[in-house]
């Protein structure tokens, strides 16, 4: 049998604009910043208030590198092979140019750790000891600051030395280093298991093997009750502070005037009110949901948490915990029961109303799909005027590529439309604004498919991809003109991650930026 | 006709509301941006010679124009790199002269952004200090204004699109016109009408069948009492050397049995689909290996290279049409490893019938100027790909595929993939083309081994691995 040749339809869709100060809009944060300011601008420059946490090395690091985010940090000159005109690089104007934000150094809190106590702490036998002492160094000035000092803190920055971001990770090795005794043994990963004694026997300090030994999650989950948080490596600080045998920075860091705009944004999206910048033309009415599931760690019966995370147009995120359950239906895939995924979706529809009213489209997007108990449950859910739809959307490896005849790769926004339901959607690519491409090799689709809707209410395709593509642009993390992944997807480990934590246990409802 | 009517109005002179901001080009260019559009929205008309992009002589009289007939101040950035420029000292001369005839002497506001020595025309005028930090300086001069009588207008306040389209001006503009994208899909041409079920007749050891089957030298895939395939029965009955006589239970039209099985064979689409794929993946799998390709089981698929026999270290092969011939190397040496270009291909009956083409990178050792064993740690494997591909661009992959193609297709018009003894998958060894209906300036200069130059575009790890 002969097959015709056939083609598909691609289309090119624009980049969203996103809108800044004074109602302007454009599509690349750094230049709305720099001209216009965040949207929603204050009046007056409000101060932030910091609180500092480092060895003192470390919070030396900070107050001069802090120093310089006050004033212009400009773009290295280009090197020899790289191009003159770099337009991914912008000068970094100022804080408070940038952003009307500031902060002195009378108003910062800064709190000293001892180099030698965090030393002894990563190097304790057992690594979640090691993990869950080292973050508790840090996480326990914040909640000693809360319990006595009536200085309030907006943001907490952690300032880490390389020795806690090399030993305190998951797989973290540890090799050839002079380990030091604990409470535990040194392969013990779990609590020990005792059946005659039930739960009823608790061992003290056994509480470190509920959590992940990873010093990231940690501090975000330590400090979800306290104030969103930064970490930042004192590398990333003063690379030049830190030279291997040869002269050259231990690790290659990306330049200052990006650094700045990456935490300058951060800092403003944990400290303010409302984000930087929010989508420009994004239907009224919409609403995200980012689903996320998660294996609870050493958990007995194989239990897994769940959370939605709620992203509107505004770029406000929100995190709703659900129960955990058995949730896991196999090894890909976790399902709520119909109760659980009610109790889910009406958390978000609440959160919703309260400032917006009822939503005419709520979309929720994940890796998976939906089985019919719990889609069934998500539908009723919801009201009679709200469609909801499911979205999967999958990041590929190279199954699919398309390739340009030249030296640039394929265009972001460029989608391949296999059906009314299904197509490739390239997030990142080459940007004629920015006359180049970001990121390794050649870039690679989202797949996207548009799962179920409510009573067959199917959006169109070209729709679903311009939402997804703007929601590439609102991830406040950092100041880059796009991100590959839309935000509803981007951190869904990561907060699966810290809701498995046994310290972020009781946690339900949270912003966003206390996860980021 | 009224009297009033018949005498003529005197021409009104246009109001001096405009803020001139005397600048270098392009060193004080972030300066200008950040501080232009923030007095529009307090309310000022300001202009600066960048809002013009083209330049010329008739904009050079435009600026001149608008310093002497319409500026009510003039902002002069002050830097010595600034005040050695000669278009602003030219600018400086104008002012001062307008300065003068307005009898204005503060016509001219210094906007100090670095110290700078004092020159002639504007030695005794007090600036605005921008040095300490950009905001406070903006404070200041919002004040200064005031200071002096000029009054912003709140009622009209409008920033100028121009501010942005000068910073976007080395951008490449989207064309409307329709671009060439070549995929990594290859599209099956030609395949086998049906699938066929056989069945033994009489009874067997279905074990031990299921056993011989693995054996054959054709695709196949057991089921309930026989096996699926795509050859004959002919074929069929002779590899089982007469050991065992097979049936022809079933043929179903392959399009029908990828899509929905069959409900006669009881057997699901999925299903179907399934063993389907798994025979076409087999298929290509044994004709990699007869053709003497390398092959490298990754975490889930199998990857064929391109070893010594096909092309040597540092070979570049030709691929391309007749007066568009390229060059590629699928194999060299890098950072003290060989290289070997390959793919892992995965078919597809959706949305047509065809097998996408993922490209792979194997590393060997490399001593004495000779390859040696292929590394068998898969995380070496993947720290050198990360490492030494991840500078390899569009052109670098694109002409990588193609030259594999070429040397998988050779003088043949088509990839054909054996199925049976005369039987084949045949694939178009052109990867299907689509068409994007925009494009873009796309420059074709670089080498088709080159490696990008520019390290700040590589990007970065994935944020969930990196800090925040």
């Amino acid at each position: 049998m002969e097959y015709p040749e056939k083609s598909l339809r691609v289309l090119h869709l624009e980049e969203p604009g996103l809108e800044f100060g004074f109602k302007q809009v454009t599509a690349h944060p750094k230049d709305g910043l720099h001209l216009y300011g965040p949207y929603k601008r204050p009046k007056r420059t409000r101060e932030i208030r910091l609180g500092v946490i480092g060895t003192n090395k470390g919070l030396d690091h900070f107050r001069t590198w802090a120093n310089a985010i006050r004033g212009v940090v400009s773009v290295p000159e280009p090197g020899p092979r790289e191009k003159k005109d770099r337009l991914h690089l912008a000068t970094f104007p100022g804080l408070e140019e940038a952003l009307s934000i500031t902060f002195n150094d009378d108003a910062t809190t800064f709190h000293s750790i001892s180099e030698s106590e965090l030393e002894q702490a990563t190097l304790i036998i057992n690594h979640h000891e090691a993990v869950s002492k080292t973050a508790s160094l840090y996480a326990n000035v914040a909640i000693s600051h809360l319990a006595n000092d009536e200085r309030t803190v907006d943001v907490w920055l952690l300032v880490v030395p390389e020795i806690v971001y090399e030993r305190c990770r998951p797989l973290s090795k540890r090799t050839g280093l002079t380990l030091v005794p604990g409470g535990f043994k040194k392969k013990q990963k779990a609590r020990v298991s005792m059946p005659l004694f039930g739960d009823s026997l608790d061992e003290p300090g056994e509480h470190v093997f509920d959590d992940t030994p990873d010093f990231h999650r940690h501090i975000k989950a330590s400090f979800l009750g306290i104030a969103p948080t930064q970490v930042l490596r004192e590398t990333t600080l003063a690379p030049e502070a830190f030279l291997n045998t040869k002269g050259y920075p231990v690790r290659k860091t990306q330049d200052r005037a990006t650094k700045a705009w990456n935490v300058a944004t951060g800092l403003y999206y944990k400290t303010q009110a409302d984000p930087p910048w929010r989508l420009a033309n994004i239907r009224e009415g919409v609403c995200y949901i980012g689903l996320v599931f998660k294996d609870l760690p050493n958990d007995k019966n194989k239990h897994a948490c769940c959370a939605a995370q709620m992203f509107l147009r505004e770029g406000d995120g929100v995190v709703f915990r659900g129960a955990n359950g058995p949730w896991k239906t196999n090894d890909y895939e976790h399902h709520l029961t119909r109760s659980e995924a009610s109790n889910l979706i009406k958390q978000v529809l609440d959160a919703y109303r309260e400032e917006h009213g009822t939503p005419k489209e709520l979309f929720i997007h994940g890796r998976t799909k939906f089985n019919d108990e719990e889609w069934a449950a998500f539908e009723n859910a919801v009201p009679a005027e709200t469609n909801i739809v499911g979205v999967r959307i999958t990041t590929g490896k190279g199954e699919n590529k398309l390739f340009r005849d030249g030296d640039y790769p394929v265009l972001r926004g460029t989608a391949l439309i296999q059906d009314e339901r299904n197509a490739l959607l390239w997030s990142t690519g080459y940007i004629p604004q920015l006359d180049t491409y970001i990121g390794p090799e050649t870039p690679n689709p989202l797949s996207i498919t548009i799962l179920r809707s409510k009573a067959n209410r199917m959006p169109k395709i070209e729709d679903v991809l311009e939402d997804i593509l703007g929601l590439t642009k609102i991830n406040y993390n950092s100041c880059n003109f796009n991100d590959g992944l839309p935000v509803t997807v981007r951190f869904a480990n990561m907060v699966g991650d810290i809701l498995t934590m046994g310290s972020a246990k009781s946690v339900k409802k949270q912003p966003f930026k206390f996860y980021v | 006709m009224t009297i009033d009517a018949a005498i003529p109005t005197p021409a009104l002179p246009e109001p001096r509301d405009i803020l001139f901001i005397s600048k270098a080009t392009p060193g004080d260019d972030d300066f200008a941006l950040w501080l232009a559009p923030r007095l529009e929205a307090a309310g000022f008309k300001v202009f600066a010679d960048i809002l013009n992009l083209t330049g010329g002589d008739i904009w050079r009289r435009v600026v001149t124009n608008t310093l002497q007939a319409k500026s009510v101040k003039m902002l002069l950035c002050c830097s010595d790199d600034t005040l050695g420029r000669q278009g602003v000292l030219e600018e400086i001369d104008i002012a001062c002269q307008v300065s003068k005839d307005i009898k204005d002497e503060t016509f001219i506001i210094p906007l100090r952004l670095k110290p700078y020595k004092k020159i002639f025309g504007i030695a005794n005028l007090n600036y605005v200090n921008f040095v300490p930090s950009w905001a406070d300086g903006l404070d200041s001069l919002l004040e200064t204004l005031k200071r002096r009588g000029i009054r912003p207008n709140p009622d009209s306040i409008q920033i100028n699109p121009n501010w942005e389209l000068y910073r976007k001006r080395l951008s490449i503009k989207l064309l409307p016109e329709p671009e060439r994208l070549t995929s990594n899909w290859l599209r099956v041409a030609e395949a086998p009408d049906a699938i066929h079920y056989f069945e033994p007749v009489g009874s067997i050891d279905r074990d031990l069948m299921y056993e011989q089957c693995a054996q054959l030298s054709f695709p196949n895939e057991p089921w309930a009492h026989g096996f699926f395939a795509l050859t004959s029965l002919e074929e069929v009955n002779r590899s089982f050397s007469g050991l065992v006589t097979f049936k022809l239970a079933a043929s179903i039209g392959l399009d029908e049995f990828q899509k929905n099985g069959s409900e006669y064979l009881g057997i699901r689409g999925q299903d179907a689909s399934n063993k389907l794929m798994s025979m076409l993946r087999r298929a290509w799998i044994k004709m990699c290996e007869e053709k003497g390709l390398i092959r490298y089981e990754y975490s889930g698929s199998t990857g064929f290279h391109i070893g010594e026999q096909q092309a040597g270290i540092g070979k570049q092969i030709s691929w391309g049409r007749q007066g568009e011939r390229h060059r590629s190397m699928l194999r060299n040496v890098a950072r003290g490893h060989v290289w070997q270009y390959g793919v892992t291909a995965t078919p597809n009956f959706w949305p047509f019938p065809h097998f996408k083409l993922k490209s792979r990178v194997l590393f060997a050792s490399y001593v004495d100027d000779k390859m040696g064993d292929v590394l068998g740690d898969p995380q070496k494997q993947h720290k050198l790909r990360r490492s030494v591909c991840k500078g390899w661009r569009n052109k670098q992959w694109h002409g990588r595929l193609r030259a594999f193609l070429e040397l998988m297709c050779g003088e043949s018009s088509y990839i054909r993939i054996p199925v049976g003894h005369e039987t084949f998958i045949k694939l178009d060894p052109s990867p299907v083309l689509f068409t994007s209906p925009v494009s873009t300036y796309l420059p074709d200069e670089e080498d088709g081994d080159a490696e990008e130059a520019d390290e700040t575009t590589l990007g970065r790890p994935d944020p969930e691995e990196e800090e925040d």
